[in-house]
């Protein structure tokens, strides 16, 4: 028999549906595996195993029939709040911090049935793409130990990698999803700007800011979106109507889609087995029945370089309310601005403080019209690329990330060439579409390559068709699992 | 554009942030890289294209004015670093002292 | 060429804060109420906590929309909110949700005071309520968050008034047409209006402004106008003698009847207004503006004009009867139930006014209903009782809140008419005044005032005069 930690969502669904097993005995398979992995992967800043096993067995009483995530266990990043947990963003200045309320996206997730295992390790904040950039500690890629999980939502990514949740959800504001995920081998998505609700959600950057899923399979992230997504009367950014749409197209395939690579990929910094993988993707394409052709996107520096300016300038007033006087992190001094200055100056870490920095640099008399509107503007001219493309066009395919994970501490003192690992994954955020990054196969170290799949505003289920037909042709878990015997498990 | 000391110090005060005194000089030298990195935006055209408005995006929703529940004052100074008598006690506000 | 001392001009422009009457806060449903215990009023959104975010009181933008319409400002139909950073521990976010760039009302125009003078209004914009600091007797300083996050209309003048007279009465104005409007109580020593003040002054007929102060902490009409007052000489003492003036801001200290500065303003802050990403512009939906307009009242210059002409009352009496809309719709009611426009202005003038001011009883509040004064009016008219009696009436509902007849049948002043009652009475004035009855008969006919006053005296006022005059004149 399989392990029961290897089952999908539906069908884990079914099996509960039949009785055969409960979510009590789920739960603790899960635990085990936590139990025995955590120690070298180091994806949780908290776990709940009580509460998580308190909460399976009420659902033991329910009928699963009537959720779609019955039984489900879950993770979160520790930059969503939830009411039973802290929420500590991997800071400093928010250790012990429990919030008084729960994200909306966790409470559909609770709503739907899912159980919560606990809280995941991020860069401080969700500033960083390696998960280095924590209070607490420093994730591991389950591939490779010595490798990032990459960041900031390394905590979830690696924790569906090794296999102690099926799902758990991360945040993405320039590729924070969709780059973990790549580097660790699982599916990430983040919907449309205003797709899943922010509420909840400790803002990094507010117009960039999206939750979504961290999950084994396309299908699953199909799944987990359609609880997540939807209207919420509490963020007003969000998109009418609900996330039913999400498996519209799941069956669909890729056949007479338009799908555009983008053109002059190869002065990226691109690694080899990386580039392999895309010519193996325009292969696929090709012989699948989709249209590929050549598009023209934005000057991906200046994308980031809009990115950094509107992002940190954004994140620099998300930031101004921890100053120790509601919450948090509190440095006793006898002045007011002395207790605001010491507060954040011990309680930020160094990426985090930088950001803040640039941000109030970017914003401030003199350099406003220079930098934060100059981005603005950027901003507008690449969103309105975007759309003509996407008038033309159905799927940009191109991999997540130019490299696969990197090593721990390799880019840890060079915040630009960090930066550069979200090359690929900022346009998206920057136009706020839909994009979803799927496992594609390993370079020859034996690390993850991820190709990302990006579509029109709105698109989402014509994104996780064209991504399940992709991911079937690669057949990636059906090959390749990371092995903990390589970690000493 | 060169980022300099008095630079790091205005921002300190702006961000209310003390920078310890021995990451300062590679905190400036970092400052400059990415002010250096982020400058490519001066030389993009944005005479381009012109952005659509999205459908459903048209304007923010609105609340109605119905009152909904607060939450308990225990809970809320559960959470602060200092209470007193009901209220968030912090050190001695200067009227008009703005930070 | 002009010699001597210079003349001066003064220059006043205000930015007043309005708390909006809405149920609840402007970005959350906390209610924005007064006088609960603190902390209690509080939410995720209002405290700030992390991963709250901001959704906009449909109310709140109605209610600011009404405010322009009324001073004729332009209504954008695409408003940003933005915000504007700065550390302050009653402002939870460290940032407050404003507008800048694209406000919801633009140029205005207010009429103030007797000769009609014309007050630009530059814009009205909605921004959120900051919260309470206390001062503590150990030295530290305490936070009550439940004012954070109410409703403020900012209404920005133009530079245009030009005494400490002048801002009051805009204040005073404007305070009026909130009240009309049913969106501010105006409460200033309570903070539900708050106004700071920009001062300078200039060579009269200079085309260009002077170095401007700021005057905050103004909480009454009479602080305003003192502290300008007080500003202004400031000024003129520093031109005349050839000094400068600094800009600066000072906190009008109402019982020293002095300024004092405020520490740490050296420079212009540097507030970093953005867009506020977490909301989009406020596009208005056609019914918002609709509703808001269909809710506009009649205002208090128009209504003061109708009632001159529709009701023939002096320039004076109208002024006063419009000064507020209950008062004003007060005496419409029993106006038109009574039949008798100035009667009824002179009740609500003398007796109606002079009642409220005495037991400081809001009209809302007031005992007499219209219909109840309408009643009395008439009884008094139709010579049921007499006008004295009537004021006697009156005071009785005032008190009891009891109907006119009730008041009346409770003082025993129900009026005599019977015949055999009031013949009665003159037979016995008749007898006890024997020599005037005979002097009266001699010619002296002016003496029969005396005796329908004596009439009167025996009826403890009740008597019907007329009757009385008649029987008298009858048996003489």
């Amino acid at each position: 028999m399989q392990p029961l930690t290897s089952y999908s969502i539906s069908r884990l669904q079914e099996m509960f549906a039949r009785g055969t097993v409960g979510p009590v005995e789920v739960v603790r398979a899960y635990l085990d595996e936590i139990d025995s992995k955590e120690g070298a992967v180091r994806a949780f800043i908290e776990t709940s195993p009580d509460q998580a096993i308190e909460r399976a067995k009420r659902l033991e009483r329910l009928d699963p029939k009537e959720y779609p995530l019955y039984g489900v266990p879950v993770a979160i990043k520790d930059n969503i709040c939830t009411s039973h947990l802290h929420t500590t963003c991997a800071s400093k200045i928010l250790a012990g911090y429990t919030p008084p309320y729960d994200a909306t996206a966790v409470s559909r997730l609770l709503d739907a049935g899912a159980v919560l295992m606990g809280k995941t390790n991020l860069d401080e904040f969700a500033m960083g793409s390696s998960t280095e950039n924590s209070a607490f500690k420093i994730t591991r890629n389950p591939w490779n130990t010595d490798c990032t999980p990459g960041g900031s939502s390394g905590g979830s990514a690696a924790a569906v990698a090794a296999g102690m949740v099926p799902v758990a959800l991360g945040s993405d504001t320039g590729g924070s999803i969709r780059q973990p995920a790549a580097f660790c081998g699982v599916v990430g998505m983040k919907g449309s700007y205003g797709r899943v609700s922010r509420y909840g959600l400790v803002a990094f950057a507010s117009s960039f800011d999206q939750i979504g899923p961290v999950t084994r399979d396309v299908m699953d992230c199909a799944i987990v979106m359609k609880v997540i997504s939807g209207h919420d009367a509490m963020d007003s950014t969000t998109l009418p109507g609900n996330g039913n749409d999400m498996l519209g197209s799941i069956d669909k395939g890729i056949a007479g889609l338009k799908v555009a690579i983008p053109a002059g990929m190869s002065g990226w910094g691109m690694d080899e087995d990386v580039r392999h993988s895309m010519d193996d993707t325009v292969k696929f394409l090709e012989t699948s029945g989709a249209r590929v052709s050549q598009v023209e996107l934005p000057d991906m520096d200046v994308s980031m370089a809009c990115y950094y300016v509107l992002a940190n300038a954004e994140a620099s007033s998300n930031l101004a309310r921890f100053d120790g006087v509601k919450y948090g992190y509190r440095a006793e001094a006898a002045t007011l601005s002395g207790m605001y200055r010491a507060s954040r100056g011990e309680g930020f870490g160094e990426e985090v403080k930088r950001r803040i920095l640039l941000g109030t640099y970017v914003l401030s008399s003199g350099y406003y019209d220079a930098y934060y509107l100059k981005a603005q503007n950027v901003r507008k001219m690449i969103r309105a690329r975007f759309q003509d493309v996407f008038d033309e066009i159905d799927i940009i395919a191109m991999p997540t990330t130019p490299t696969p994970a990197f090593g721990i501490g390799e880019k840890v003192d060079d915040p630009v060439a960090m930066y550069m690992s979200d090359i690929f994954t900022t346009g998206a955020n920057i136009a706020g579409i839909p994009a979803i990054s799927i496992p594609a196969g390993l370079s020859r170290e034996g690390l993850p390559i991820g190709m990302q799949l990006i579509a029109g505003a709105g698109r989402e289920a014509l994104l996780l068709g064209a991504a399940g037909a992709l991911e079937k042709n690669c057949r990636f878990r059906e090959r390749c699992l990371p092995d903990p015997r390589r970690w000493g498990v | 554009m060169k980022f300099s000391d008095e630079d790091m110090e205005h921002l300190e005060k702006l961000a209310n942030i003390d920078i310890d005194p021995d990451s300062r000089e590679r905190l400036v030298l970092d400052m400059s890289r990415i002010i250096g990195f982020v400058e490519k935006l001066q030389d993009t055209l944005t005479t381009g294209g012109q952005e659509r408005v999205e459908q459903g995006g048209m304007g923010t929703r609105l609340r109605e004015d119905i009152p909904s529940a607060c939450l308990e004052r225990d809970v809320v100074l559960e959470q602060a670093p200092d209470s007193h008598r009901g209220h968030f006690r912090i050190p001695p506000v200067i009227d008009g002292e703005m930070t | 060429m002009i010699t001597g001392k210079a003349v001066y001009e003064t220059v006043v422009g205000l930015e007043v804060h309005a708390q909006l009457l809405t149920r609840t806060k402007l970005f959350c449903g906390c209610p924005s109420s007064y006088g609960a215990e603190p902390n209690t009023l509080v939410c995720p959104v209002c405290l700030g906590l992390p991963g709250s975010l901001p959704v906009l009181n449909r109310e709140a933008a109605g209610m600011a929309v009404l405010l322009g319409l009324a001073f004729g400002c332009s209504i954008s139909n695409r408003s940003v909110f933005a915000r504007k950073n700065y550390f302050y521990p009653d402002c939870p976010k460290n940032y407050q949700i404003s507008m800048y760039e694209n406000p919801l009302c633009t140029n205005g125009t207010a009429i103030i005071g007797e000769n009609g003078r014309r007050v630009g209004i530059e814009r009205i914009h909605l921004e959120e309520d900051a919260a309470k600091l206390i001062h503590d007797d150990n030295g530290a300083s305490l936070v009550d968050f439940n004012r954070c996050g109410i409703p403020l209309a900012e209404i920005v003048t133009r530079p245009d008034l030009r005494s400490g007279k002048e801002a009051a009465d805009f204040m005073i104005g404007l305070r009026q047409i909130m009240r009309y409007l049913g969106i501010c109580d105006g409460n200033m020593e309570e903070g539900s209006m708050r106004c700071d003040v920009n001062v300078s002054i200039r060579t009269e007929g200079s085309a260009s402004y002077g170095t401007r102060t700021e005057i905050k902490n103004l909480n009454s009409f009479r602080a305003i106008e003192a502290g300008i007052e007080f500003e202004i000489e400031r000024q003129k003492e520093l031109l005349s003698s050839g000094r400068k003036v600094i800009q600066v801001t000072n906190l009008w200290d109402a019982s020293g009847k002095r300024l004092v500065a405020m520490r740490g303003k050296e420079e212009a802050y540097d507030y970093r207004y953005f867009p506020e990403p977490d909301l989009l512009p406020l596009v208005l939906d056609e019914t918002l503006v609709e509703d808001a307009a269909k809710r506009m009242p009649e205002l208090p210059d128009p209504k003061k004009m109708r009632f001159q002409e529709e009701y023939g009352l002096s320039a004076y009496d109208s002024d006063v009867l419009t000064s507020e809309k209950g008062v004003a719709d007060y005496f419409e009611r029993a106006a038109a139930l009574a039949q008798d426009p100035k009667t009824v202005c002179n009740w609500v003038m003398r007796e109606v006014l002079g009642e409220m001011k005495r037991t400081g009883v809001t009209m809302a509040r007031f005992p007499v209903a219209p219909e109840s004064l309408a009643e009395l009016v008439i009884l008094v008219k139709d010579g049921t009782i007499s006008g004295r009696a009537g004021r006697e009436v009156f005071l009785e509902m005032s008190a009891t809140g009891c109907a006119a007849a009730e008041g009346m049948k409770r003082l025993g002043l129900e009026q005599i008419s019977a015949p055999e009652k009031l013949e009665e009475y003159v037979s016995e004035v008749l007898r006890e005044n024997a020599p005037v009855v005979e002097r009266y008969r001699r010619g002296e006919g002016k003496l029969i005032g005396f005796l329908v006053g004596e009439v009167m005296k025996k009826s403890g006022g009740r008597a019907d005069p007329h009757a009385v005059n008649e029987l008298l004149s009858r048996k003489l």
